[in-house]
Order: C-alpha cells, then structure tokens, then sequence
C-alpha cells in the first residue's frame, strides 16, 4: 500500500468517471499534438522545398501563384516567358545558378517538369536505379512517382495535357523511364523530369496550331484554361523564339535582394517572386486557421481540466469519512492532499499519454489515407519539442484542476466528520 | 461463531495508562464535556456510559489527539498529548491508538486486507507487518480478505473495523458506541470481541456506549451525565 495505489483504487473505485475524464482530456491533446505535427512538417516541407532559391522568375500574374506552380508545384502557372530573355537573366552577374523549368502536362497526375539536371541536384537527389535522363523522351521519375505508379527503368508512359489527370493524352508522343530518383524529402519526389525539349516537342507536335484552342476549352472545365497554355504553344510555332515557364534563380551576392526583383519586374513581360516572402505570407495565411484550430485544442483541455476537477471535488465530498479516517489513523493533511493531487496527476498522466499516441496515430494515418497529406510527406513518427510543452501545460492543469479539493482535505475537520453517521 | 480456541495475532505493546485531568471542551459556546479528574491503568478495561449528547465521542476524539481541549490535559501512557505539534500527534495516535468508529468509516475503495495495510502504511509502519493474515484468522473472517467492504455484512464490516484498529498493535484501543446496532446475542459476543483482542494485544481498551446493557460488565465505568 502506499499513495500511488491508493490513487488508483480510487481511480478503479469510479472507473467510468475516470474513463470520461481522462478521454476528453486525450481528445484534447491529440487535437493539439495532430495540429503540431502537422504545422511544424508543412514549415519544415515549405522551407526545405524553396531551401536556396532565392528568387523565381516567371510571366506576369500572382507571385504567390508563381511560387506555388514553381517551387512547390501545386497551383497552375503564371504563364510563359521567352527563353531568350530567361537565358539573358541567367548570365546576369549577380546571379549564381538558374534553373529553367518548362512545366504543362502530367503523367498519372504527377507533374512533367522539363529541365536540367541541375535540378535535382540542386535538392541533393541521386538516383537510385537507373540514370537521369539525356535523349528527348526519356524521363527519371521521383521515388513517390514510382512508388505510386509502379514504373521502373524501361518504363513507358504517355503524359495528359494539363497539371492534374485529363482525358487528354499526348499518345503520339510516349516516354520512358530511364531512371528513378532516390527519396529526397522534397518536391522532387512527386515530379517526373525530363529534358526541357521533350516538353517542346509534346506540343509541337500534338498540338498543331488548329487544335490548341479546341482543346484548352474543352478539356479543362475546371477553370484552368488561362494557365495551361503555360507552354504556349501558339507563341513558339509562330515566332522563333522558344519558351520555358520559369526560371529558379539564386543569387551570388546578397545586393542582389535588393536589386534584381525591382530591375525584373520593371520589364514588361516578366514577374520576379520571392520564395522567402511569399512562403511567409502563405504561412501567415494558413497560420490563422492553424491558431484557430489550436485554440479549440486548448479549449478542450481546459473543459477536461474542468471535467477533472468537477470529479476529484465530488470525489472528495464523497470521500470525506474515508481522507478523516485516514487522518485519524495517523496521515497528515499533506500526505493526504499529495493523495488527491496524485490522482489528478495520474488522471492528468494518462489523458495525455492517450492523446500523444492518438494524436501521432491520427497523423499518420492521414499522412497514408490523404493525397494532399501524403504529397506533404506528412507522417506521424517524428516528434516536435513542442509537444513537451503540451505534456507540462496538461499536468499543470491537472494539478491546479486539484488544488481546491486537496485544500478541502486540509482543512476537514477529522473529530466533526468522524462523529456524523 | 467460535472464537475461543481462534489464535490470536502476535503483535503486543506495552498497555497505555490514560490520564485526564481537569478536561473541558467547549464548541459553540457550549460546554460539551466536563470532566474533572480520571485515570484507566494499563492494560485495564474500561467504560464511558452516558446517553447520547453526553459527550462521550468528544471524550473519545479528546484522547485520540482528534481533538484539542479547551482546558485541562489528556495524558496517553504518560504523554500529554498537548505538549505534541501536530505532525508528532498524528503519528503517536497512528501507532498507539485504534479507534473503532461507531460508523466504521472503512476505506470503500480498498479490500479489507487493502484497509489494514493501508493502516499500516498510513502509521509508517512496513505495509505487510503486522500479520494481517492471522489477525483477520482471529477474528473470523480470513475468507474475506480480498473482499470489498460493500460486499461484507454489518457483522463482517465491524470485524474488519476491529481489525484494522488492532493492527498497529496500539498500546489503546478506542471503541464508539459498538453494541448500539446489535441484539442481545451478538453485542455480548462483540463486546468479548473487543475485550480478549484487546488482552491478546496488550492494549488498554475504553468503550463508549450508551448501551446499558453493558454497565455492569466492566468494573472500571465512569458514568458521564446529560448536558442540558
């Protein structure tokens, strides 16, 4: 016998009360801990994914658009801008590194990005079978592209006019696999790259000049129109330029923060963005409803503290005879009130732990059920520092949900309890 | 019930005297209990008759140590209980006191082996000491040990109300009204109880009752009057 198992026979003694409490308190604590995990990977993905591009260029329209379709490759680009232009911005002085890219069709609703192999280098990709790819046609897909899809080395595949699954498939023109990337943890995961002249080549041929307006009215109901003809294929059949959709940019000279947007955007055709800047604003925006959320957690738990200490004062009414026949068998007020708040902690304890692991299982579990979950790598196997805080804000709850009806124990009146029947 | 030739547990103390002298305690503006001068000797057996309100569970909460006097002094085996603080106090009445409650207040959460150890524990006493297993052997309800109070009958629960008062092997051994409840029969069969656990444990046993049946059962009595 000692104060730990006395707790929980009393613990035992009221199984379904305690039960209730110690649910609402882990619905609680796995609200939070969910919206934890999944704030601090969406951070972590958004960061890693624009980690040393300091600026993107693109056509004119939304920065933040620019940035979705370009770095993250989630929204549908700004439009297209002329390769001779991006080529005159890559051999810009203060510039280090540039990247094209040539975005405008998908393969099973994973984006074809024609580019160089700068960049996947540039996330620290290798490959892990296979090679990258050289000849026109030939495509190294992303560990989640092959994971999702089933393709391999040798692979053939044609891709669908448009970002997300079309109808429309560019059937004349297949790819191969000639390589899948090892898992990065990034972006590049879910893109299937090739070389920027398959992109050109697709819509040259598929879609000659007749048919490019046809299409774009028909296949895209979902009022993307404006933005797929990203790889404007109208423009570069008729004029000798060609075009790529965006350019990521990183500096070689921090002056040129303050320097090259300015001196971009102030040419007509093309938008200079900030990934920094915009994945700020973007996390301010979803921030909002993230806080809002985390207020409801919190909202629970205190309901649960109320639960808790609704429970221990009845408790205590309840076990008046019992805590003055524990006096009067020689324990002292505190060792009694130590009783009391160790019930509350326990109480406290196993809410929390129930909550942590749901919260964890529930995260994982729409990490693996979710699409958008999983394009975001969300997983509920990693821990966040934050969520200490969350175990000691519970148990302070807790103890303070405790701290009146241990009082009460201190102050009954042993000889006055005793004595009533 | 058979209870001459039970074994009585082990564990003895050294019998405590009590000591009273010039004892009031007032509550309310009331004077509760007045009573001058009485002593019990060691290991003697005593009674406290008196009708209800004659404040004999004020007597009874006063030797505990329950209870602070307005006036006058208690003295258990020749320690005056107010020259304790409180903590010391809790501790003395843990080990040398067991008090058997008129309402037996026994711990509902725990089993009846649960509610002497946790006597034990509550004493700073090692949990398992004691020989729980041979005192609830003498007292006729070993079967019971794991049982939960709400399972017992009154007869059980009182037994395991004597139980745990006997398990610290206290030097005295209170008992509030404990017949009031019973027939013929069964109160002088609880009544002999109390008295050869009391022997066998070598404590001083003082049983407060309005009970006049009990009156002449016991030589030492002190009759305490009605308050009006």
């Amino acid at each position: 016998m000692n104060l730990f198992l006395l707790s929980l026979a009393y613990i035992r003694a009221r199984a379904l009360n305690s039960l209730l409490n110690v649910l609402l308190l882990a619905i609680g604590v796995a609200t939070i801990t969910a919206l934890i995990l999944f704030s601090a990977q969406m951070r972590d993905r958004l960061a890693r994914d624009a980690r040393g591009i300091d600026l993107v260029v693109g056509a004119k329209g939304s920065p933040m658009q620019l940035i979705l379709s370009s770095i993250y490759h989630v929204d549908v680009p700004t439009g297209n801008i002329p390769l001779a232009e991006a080529n005159a911005l890559a051999r810009h002085p203060m510039v280090a590194a540039a990247i094209p890219l040539a975005l405008g069709d998908n393969a099973a609703g994973f984006r074809i990005v024609g580019t160089v192999p700068d960049y996947p280098a540039h996330y620290g990709a290798t490959v892990s079978d296979g090679r990258l790819w050289q000849a026109p046609f030939e495509a190294s897909i992303g560990a989640e592209v092959a994971r999702a899809t089933g393709w391999g080395s040798g692979a053939m595949f044609v891709g669908s006019h448009g970002l997300a699954g079309t109808d429309f498939m560019h059937g004349d023109d297949p790819y191969r696999v000639v390589g899948v990337l090892a898992r990065t943890g990034t972006v590049i995961d879910r893109l299937v790259l090739t070389s920027i002249e398959s992109v050109w080549q697709v819509h040259d041929v598929a879609h000659p000049e007749p048919k490019a307006d046809a299409h774009a009215g028909d296949e895209e109901p979902d009022g993307e129109a404006d933005h797929d003809h990203a790889h404007g294929e109208e423009d570069h059949a008729d004029h000798d330029g060609r075009e790529i959709t965006a350019l990521l940019v990183r500096y070689n000279t921090p002056l040129a923060a303050v320097r090259m947007p300015r001196e971009i955007n102030s040419r007509s055709a093309l938008q200079a963005a900030s990934p920094a800047l915009e994945t700020a604003r973007l996390l301010a925006l979803v921030g909002a409803g993230l806080d809002t959320l985390r207020g409801f957690g919190l909202l629970l738990i205190a309901s649960a503290a109320l639960g808790v200490f609704i429970a221990l004062y009845n408790a205590t009414q309840q076990r008046r005879y019992d805590l003055a026949v524990m006096r009067s068998l020689g324990a002292s007020p505190a060792r009694l009130m130590g009783q009391v708040l160790l019930e509350a902690i326990l109480l406290a304890a196993a809410g929390t732990a129930i909550g942590l692991a749901a919260g964890h299982a529930v995260t994982e579990l729409l990490g693996r059920l979710l699409p958008e979950a999983a394009a975001m790598g969300l997983t509920g196997l990693t821990w966040e520092p934050e969520e200490f805080l969350i175990v000691l804000l519970v148990l302070a709850v807790g103890i303070v949900a405790a701290l009146l009806p241990a009082l009460r124990v201190y102050r009954t009146d042993v000889a006055k309890t005793l004595a009533t029947r | 019930m058979v209870l001459a030739s039970a074994p009585t547990a082990v564990a003895t103390a050294e019998a405590a005297s009590v000591a009273v002298s010039g004892l009031r305690f007032d509550a309310g503006g009331r004077r509760i209990l007045d009573l001058p001068d009485w002593s019990v000797a060691p290991g003697e057996q005593a009674l406290l008759l008196g009708p209800s309100g004659s404040g004999k569970t004020t007597l009874l909460s006063l030797l505990a140590g329950l209870l602070r006097p307005t006036a006058g002094s208690v003295a258990i085996a020749g320690r005056d209980l107010a020259g304790m603080r409180r903590a010391e106090l809790d501790v003395f009445r843990g080990r040398q006191v067991g008090i058997v409650f008129q309402s037996l207040h026994l711990v509902g959460a725990l089993s009846v082996a649960g509610n002497l150890r946790l006597a034990r524990y509550l004493a700073k006493l090692p949990v398992d000491g004691g020989d729980i297993g041979r005192l609830l052997d003498a007292l006729g309800i070993a079967d019971k040990a794991t049982a939960l109070p709400a399972a017992l009958s009154q007869g059980e629960a009182q037994r395991v109300a004597i139980a745990r008062a006997l398990i610290n092997a206290p030097a005295l051994l209170l008992a509030d009204e404990p017949t009031s409840a019973l027939d013929d029969a069964n109160c002088h069969q609880v009544v002999e109880l109390l008295r050869r656990q009391a022997a066998a444990h070598g404590a001083t046993l003082l049983i407060a009752t309005h009970d006049q049946r009990l009156k002449d059962v016991f030589p030492n009595r002190l009759d305490l009057p009605a308050r009006p």
